[in-house]
C-alpha cells in the first residue's frame, strides 16, 4: 500500500503531502490538488511506462499530457510547477521505503529519474542523482527518449470517464485476453444487474461498413454498442473491464459520481468495498456528498480516509475527516465540500 | 458584510440569492480564504432573507461571515455548538425565535445547554433578547452572540421573526393591515396574509437603513458585534 505520497513542484502543487488509506476519497473545490495527486500517483510507478489507453498503448505521461490538452500541445513542461520550476518530485511511502520521480530541468530538456531511499530526497540536482536509474528524460520537452519499461513500485491505473474511448482503443487490441480470460462476460453480466435488459457478454463485431465496434449481447440476440449505452453503463462497463485486464494495486478514479445515479453508485461503492477486501488501494476523487457517503459507508472506518483539500499558492492543505465527522458537519449546517475556510 | 454559505444545497442560499436578485444586490461570496466567525440560523425562513438585508446595510468594513443553518430548530441549535468548535473559532451568532418562552427563561435555557456540554460562559452583556457570552471549552475560547428574535409590542403570545416583519407592515402599510392582527393566531399567519406587500416591504427595508434599525434591532446590534469581534 502507499502509505504517503509526497509532492513538490509538481504541477499545481508546489509543496504537498497525504497520507493515504486503504480507502482514500479526496473532495475540495475546483483547482483544489485533487486530479493532481491522483495523477502524481498513476505517474509514480514510472511514467514510461504503458497503460491500457489507446493503440499502440500511449506512455503514462503522454496520457497525462493528453488529458490536460485543450489545443494540440506536445510540451511536457506542465508538469513542473508554473511552468518554469527546475525540478519536481513525486515521493510515495511503501512500508520502509520511498520511491521517488524525480524531474529535472537542464537547458532544453527534462531528465527523470527513479529513485529508492530511505526518506523523501532533499536535494534535487543532476550530481546527487547521478548514479541513480535514469528512466528516460524529453529532449525541448516535447519527446520521449530512451525508456525503461515496468514497475519501480506496485502499479497505479488511472480512470475517469473521458478515458472511456481510449480504453477502448486498448479492450480492443487485446480482445482475445478479454474474451477468453472470462472478463467479458463476468463484465457484462454484473453490470446487466443495474439495468432492464439482460447482458450475457460483450462482443466485437462489425457495424455498418467494415470497422468493428464493441456490443453487449442480449439474451434475446441483439446486440447494442457500448457507445450507445447510458453514459454510467459505459463507464462502468470500460473500467471494470480495465480493471480485470490490469489488475492494479492501486485504483486512481477521479470523479466518481460522473453519469452515476444513486443505484449504480450503490454498485460501485459495493465493487469498491470488495476490491479493499481484496487488498486493492482505491483513491478516488468527488463532489458529490452522496458518492461520499455511499462509497465511505461500506468500507470500515479504520481504512478509510477522507480528506477536503485546497491549494493556497501551490500549498496543498488538508482536512483528514471520517464518515461520522462529515454527517456531524452536516447536520450543524456544514456541507465539507464548501467548507475549507473554516475546516482548513 | 458578505457572507459566506457554508451549505449551497439548502433553500437559505436560494433564499439569499433570490432576495438579492429582487432587490439588486450581492451579499454572498463564493471564496473565501479564512473564516472563524459565522451564523447559525435556528429557523431558516425568513431569517435568512433578512440576515442578507442586514449584511448589505452592513458593508462598510467588507468582513466575511459565514452562514449556517443546521438540520436542528430552536433552541436545540444550541446541541452542535460543540461540533462547531472542532476548528479554531472566532465568534458565533446564534437566531431563535422567542416562541412562546418568557425572554428570561429561554436564557436560562441557552445558558443551561451551554454548561451542559462543558462550555464555560461569562456574560458580556444582556439587552433582553441580545446576549453577549465569552465562552471556553476545552482551552478553545470564543464569543457567542445569542439573538431571540421577537418584539414585545407585536401581540401575540408567540414570538418570532416575524413579528419584526408585521412592525415594518404596520409602519409602512398603516391602515391597510386591517384586522390583520385580530385575525390571525401568530405572527406567522399574519405575516402570511401580508405576503403580497412583502416585496415592497423588503424593497423599503433595502432602502432605509434606520427603518431596518428600528424593525430588527437586535438583530442588526447583534450582527454589528459580530462583525466587530471578528
Amino acid at each position: 500500500m502507499i502509505e504517503k505520497i509526497v509532492l513538490r513542484n509538481f504541477k499545481g502543487i508546489r509543496e504537498g503531502e497525504l497520507e493515504l488509506a486503504p480507502l482514500t476519497i479526496l473532495l475540495g473545490g475546483n483547482n483544489s490538488g485533487k486530479t493532481t495527486l491522483l495523477e502524481a500517483l498513476f505517474l509514480a510507478p514510472n511514467p514510461f511506462r504503458e497503460v491500457p489507453f489507446g493503440f499502440p498503448p500511449m506512455e503514462a505521461i503522454r496520457l497525462v499530457r493528453f488529458l490536460h490538452e485543450t489545443l494540440k500541445s506536445l510540451d511536457f513542461r506542465f508538469l513542473l510547477h508554473n511552468y518554469m520550476a527546475e525540478n519536481a518530485l513525486i515521493s510515495c511511502k511503501i512500508r520502509k521505503k520511498i520511491c521517488s520521480t524525480v524531474f529535472l530541468t537542464k537547458s532544453d530538456e527534462i531528465k527523470v529519474y527513479s529513485i529508492e531511499s530511505a526518506s523523501v530526497p532533499i536535494t534535487l540536482d543532476a550530481s546527487s542523482l547521478a548514479s541513480k536509474d535514469l528512466v528516460g528524460f524529453f529532449v525541448h520537452f516535447r519527446d520521449i527518449r530512451p525508456v525503461k519499461t515496468g514497475f519501480f513500485m506496485k502499479n497505479t491505473l488511472l480512470f475517469q470517464s473521458y478515458l472511456v474511448r481510449m480504453g477502448w482503443d486498448y479492450i480492443r487490441s487485446v480482445w482475445a485476453t478479454v474474451v477468453n480470460s472470462g472478463a467479458s462476460t463476468r463484465v457484462a453480466r454484473t453490470v446487466s444487474r443495474l439495468v432492464h435488459e439482460n447482458y450475457l457478454d460483450l462482443t466485437l463485431e462489425p457495424f455498418f461498413g467494415d470497422e468493428v465496434a464493441p456490443y453487449v449481447y442480449l439474451d434475446d440476440g441483439r446486440r447494442v454498442r457500448v457507445g450507445d449505452l447510458g453514459d454510467g453503463v459505459r463507464t462502468l462497463v470500460t473500467l471494470m473491464l480495465l480493471y480485470e485486464l490490469v489488475k492494479p494495486g492501486v485504483l486512481l478514479w477521479d470523479d466518481v459520481e460522473a453519469h452515476m445515479n444513486p443505484r449504480m453508485l450503490l454498485f460501485v461503492a459495493r465493487w469498491v468495498a470488495d476490491l479493499v477486501d481484496k487488498g486493492v488501494q482505491v483513491v478516488l476523487s468527488t463532489h458529490s456528498i452522496e458518492a461520499l457517503r455511499t462509497i465511505a459507508g461500506l468500507v470500515e472506518d479504520k481504512d478509510v480516509r477522507i480528506y477536503l483539500l485546497t491549494l493556497e499558492r501551490g500549498v496543498l492543505k488538508s482536512k483528514g475527516l471520517s464518515l461520522r465527522d462529515v454527517e456531524e458537519l452536516w447536520k450543524a449546517g456544514i456541507d465539507i465540500r464548501v467548507g475549507e475556510p473554516y475546516l482548513l | 458584510m458578505k457572507l459566506y454559505p457554508f451549505m449551497t444545497v439548502d433553500s437559505v442560499v436560494r433564499n439569499i440569492v433570490r432576495v438579492s436578485r429582487w432587490l439588486g444586490f450581492d451579499v454572498l461570496v463564493s471564496v473565501v480564504e479564512e473564516l472563524r466567525c459565522f451564523i447559525v440560523i435556528g429557523d431558516g425562513t425568513p431569517e435568512d432573507e433578512i440576515l442578507a438585508l442586514i449584511a448589505y446595510h452592513l458593508n462598510s468594513v467588507g468582513k466575511v461571515i459565514g452562514i449556517a443553518k443546521p438540520e436542528f430548530v430552536g433552541i436545540k441549535v444550541f446541541e452542535l455548538i460543540p461540533t462547531y468548535l472542532v476548528q479554531k473559532v472566532g465568534s458565533i451568532l446564534v437566531l431563535i425565535d422567542q416562541e412562546d418562552y418568557d425572554v428570561e427563561v429561554l436564557i436560562k435555557e441557552v445558558e443551561e445547554r451551554l454548561r451542559g456540554h462543558g462550555i464555560a460562559i461569562e456574560s458580556r452583556g444582556n439587552k433582553g433578547r441580545l446576549v453577549v457570552y465569552d465562552c471556553e471549552r476545552g482551552g478553545r475560547r470564543f464569543r457567542l452572540i445569542v439573538v431571540i428574535n421577537g418584539l414585545d409590542e407585536i401581540p401575540f403570545e408567540r414570538h418570532m421573526v416575524e413579528d419584526h416583519l408585521l412592525k415594518a407592515a404596520k409602519i409602512l402599510l398603516g391602515e391597510q393591515i386591517g384586522d390583520v392582527f385580530s385575525k390571525s393566531r401568530d405572527a406567522k399567519e399574519a405575516w402570511k396574509k401580508l405576503y403580497q406587500y412583502r416585496e415592497d416591504i423588503y424593497r423599503k427595508l433595502r432602502n432605509d437603513k434606520k427603518l431596518l434599525e428600528t424593525v430588527f434591532p437586535q438583530q442588526v446590534r447583534a450582527m454589528r458585534i459580530l462583525e466587530e469581534s471578528c
